[in-house]
């Protein structure tokens, strides 16, 4: 083959980036993921390579055109991030960024469980400076938060691969039953990442807790990797399809009421993966294809409007909509491009999700599943009301806040025109796209009854809302939380360290002050005024024990493994 | 709320500003729902395409034949957002709480680790 193993442009490059000026960042930024698209272009189907590491034989590469397709994405996909951050100072942001491009990439191009659990690990590591990087209390929470996400779900997937080993099956990543704890475990762990419901929570908290540009960096890689995951591991498990659908239907409501746009949009996401885990559930060649379209599709798509509100918290230092509205009269340009990220997500025809989500839905009707067909029809007119209409309007109409923001920077400008074309392009020359999915088509969306009633949908669904609006009935936006799965854990596990284990350590604390009183003083004296305290008993140290432990499990499994 | 400000002062009004141009807007909104529900409502007289595709007619269940009947899908996201915006606001009753509802458990929010150096906890009467 003669080319680069996919991984290696993104990853070796970005060992460059601390190391350089912003311009030469800048150059690497978009010069990487065009090379290693252009790389990636002289990879075929069939092509692999094994590496020996530690007497272990890591299929390494595995190219066909599932991962083929998943590669071009994240590669357009940190290429669009590079332009869109050009500007951005920080060199960590830039490096940890395309680190995290490249793990996205070798995770999809693992042809084993072992070489996708060190990316699936490096992705959870690599990304979390995405949320740390925006400063403060609330995203080192948030961080610390997601970081347990990511480490549990590599957890599950390496006690799953490791009892597979064991059991003599090999840890060969190709398509598994949903039987045995092992197979189940690895279910879960691309079950976390994916954002079944309950585990979602990860998401709807750290997203809108990054900076500027880190959703949008956040928003292109884990999930679709764990679709991916998905679509190789599981096509047709039914478990799938009842998932799927309640992830198509809850985050709508959330969407509805949330008063942080970026957080809409997090809802948004897990809505639409609500959708490609349905395609995956079914299982039929049109339903995986729609499957993985429209993870494709939405990276794109829901990475524009991430954009969009990106420039806003920018320019504005808030995306709650309370705080914005009539930002149309000094941000054009970013009205237009989200307009146009709206119009794909909403499925309007021409645009992307036209030509994805509906080969989906499609594949529900094909195999006769009514009630399934009914709830992503109810779904799709959610998606219009949160994404097509509140977002745009809430953002850039609505009432005038009297804020006049900067229009968004040049790059960033010049990145959301990319993913603007590519929006259209997809949604135009639909032929040329499904040419790469994995399963041969002659599928079209563009059946004249499919434009009227796509367009009857759509327009009935904006009616309602207008409607609502005009006899004021529309929620409006309130300054507040709303409260999700994860009060079970903030709220749940807090109450009863506070006052359960706390009470316990405070009266522990009591004796070690005791023990303190009695120790000699030429003792005190050579450790200092004090004994050292035991830092596992002040609060804050919660999060950052359980990240611990949490590791230490993983290497303490991996040795024992190795040993 | 923010959202009583209006336009700086001396800003020249935009095209949207006038209500009169908004009122166009909307009369061309509902000129194309009604434009589409006729559209769908001449179907009758001809081939629609159905989604359900069965080679037996008679396999067709009835909710599968609804998607055939004219304003189906309008109806049916009509209702459905009017629907899911009603439920979505009893929803709000159920979950929404202050914005502080999470960060006021920080012990304090800026300080490096959430908690002063000796782990005193403001109202937790920790020994200091």
């Amino acid at each position: 083959m003669g080319e680069l193993h996919p991984v290696l442009p993104l990853l070796l490059g970005s060992l460059l980036l601390p190391f350089l000026s912003q311009r030469l960042r800048g150059i690497l930024l978009v010069g990487l993921p065009a090379f290693g698209l252009y790389n990636l272009i002289g990879l075929e189907v069939g092509d692999s390579a094994t590496l020996s590491l530690a007497g272990f034989e890591l299929d390494v590469l595995r190219v066909d055109k599932l991962s083929l397709l998943f590669g071009y994405l994240f590669h357009i996909a940190a290429f669009v991030i590079g332009v869109y951050s050009l500007h951005v100072k920080s060199r960590v942001e830039h490096f940890t960024a395309m680190m995290y491009a490249g793990s996205a990439v070798g995770a999809v191009f693992a042809g084993d469980l072992l070489t996708l659990f060190l990316f699936w690990e490096l992705l959870a590591v690599t990304s979390v400076f995405q949320v740390w990087a925006a400063g403060g209390a609330e995203a080192r929470h948030a961080g610390i938060r997601y970081l347990l996400a990511h480490i549990t779900s590599g957890l599950l997937l390496l006690i799953g691969l490791v009892m597979k080993y064991q059991s003599g099956e090999g840890w060969g990543f190709d398509k598994m039953d949903l039987e045995g704890t092992a197979n189940w475990l690895i279910f879960l762990a691309f079950g976390i990442k994916v954002g079944f419901p309950i585990a979602h929570t990860w998401l709807v908290d750290a997203y809108p807790a990054a900076t500027a540009t880190g959703t949008l960096v956040l928003s292109a890689f884990t999930t679709k990797t764990a679709v991916y995951c998905l679509a190789r591991g599981f096509p047709g498990a039914e478990e799938l399809i009842y998932i799927g659908a309640a992830m198509c239907l809850f985050p709508i409501f959330y969407a509805v009421i949330e008063n942080d746009l970026r957080r809409v949009l997090s809802y948004s996401m897990v809505n639409q993966i609500g959708f490609m885990v349905v395609g995956i559930g079914i299982g039929t060649d049109l339903a995986i294809n729609g499957a993985v379209a429209h993870a494709f599709a939405d990276v794109i798509f829901k990475g524009l409007l991430f954009m969009s509100m990106g420039a806003v918290y920018l320019r504005v230092g808030t995306t709650k909509g309370t705080e914005l509205g009539g930002l149309y009269k000094s941000m054009p340009w970013t009205t237009g491009f989200c307009l146009i990220g709206a119009a794909s997500i909403s499925a309007v025809p021409l645009f992307s999700a036209f030509v994805t989500k509906t080969m989906i839905m499609q594949g529900a009707a094909n195999e006769g599943m009514t009630w399934l067909w009914m709830v992503l029809l109810f779904a799709s007119a959610g998606v219009l009301e949160h994404a097509g209409i509140k977002i745009p309007y809430f953002a850039f109409f609505a009432h005038d806040s009297g804020k006049r923001p900067k229009e968004a920077p040049l790059n960033m400008r010049a990145a959301m025109a990319v993913s603007s074309v590519l929006c259209i392009l997809i949604g135009v020359f639909y032929k040329q796209f499904y040419a790469l999915l994995p399963f041969e088509t002659t599928y079209s969306a563009y059946s004249l009854t499919h434009i009227v009633t796509q367009l009857q949908l759509l327009v009935f669904a904006a009616a309602a809302v207008f409607g609502l609006m005009l006899l004021k009935k529309y929620p409006a936006e309130v300054p507040s939380v709303n409260v999700d799965a994860d009060v079970l854990w903030r709220k749940g596990l807090l109450g009863i360290w506070r006052k359960g284990l706390h009470p316990v350590f405070l009266a522990a604390s009591a004796v070690e002050e005791r023990f303190l009183a009695w120790t000699p003083k030429a003792v005190v004296r050579l450790f200092g005024h004090r004994l050292p305290r035991v830092p596992l008993f002040r609060e804050w140290a919660g999060g950052a024990v359980v990240v611990l432990i949490t590791l230490m499990l993983g290497v303490y499994l991996g040795l024992v493994f190795f040993a | 709320m923010s959202h009583d400000h209006g336009p700086p002062p001396g800003e020249a009004p935009r095209w949207l500003d006038d209500p009169a141009n908004v009122k166009k807007l909307t009369r061309g909104f509902f000129a194309v729902a009604a434009l589409l529900l006729v559209a769908d409502v001449m179907w009758l007289f001809v081939h629609k395409h159905a989604t359900f595709f069965h080679n037996d007619p008679d396999a067709r269940t009835l909710a599968q034949d609804a998607e055939l009947w004219p304003g189906f899908y309008s109806i049916y996201s009509f209702v459905g957002i009017v629907l899911l915006v009603v439920l979505s606001v009893g929803l709000r009753k159920l979950v929404m709480r202050p914005e502080d509802y999470y960060s006021r458990d920080y012990a304090d929010p800026d300080d490096e680790f959430g908690g002063s150096a000796d782990g005193a906890q403001p109202g937790e009467g920790h020994h200091g």
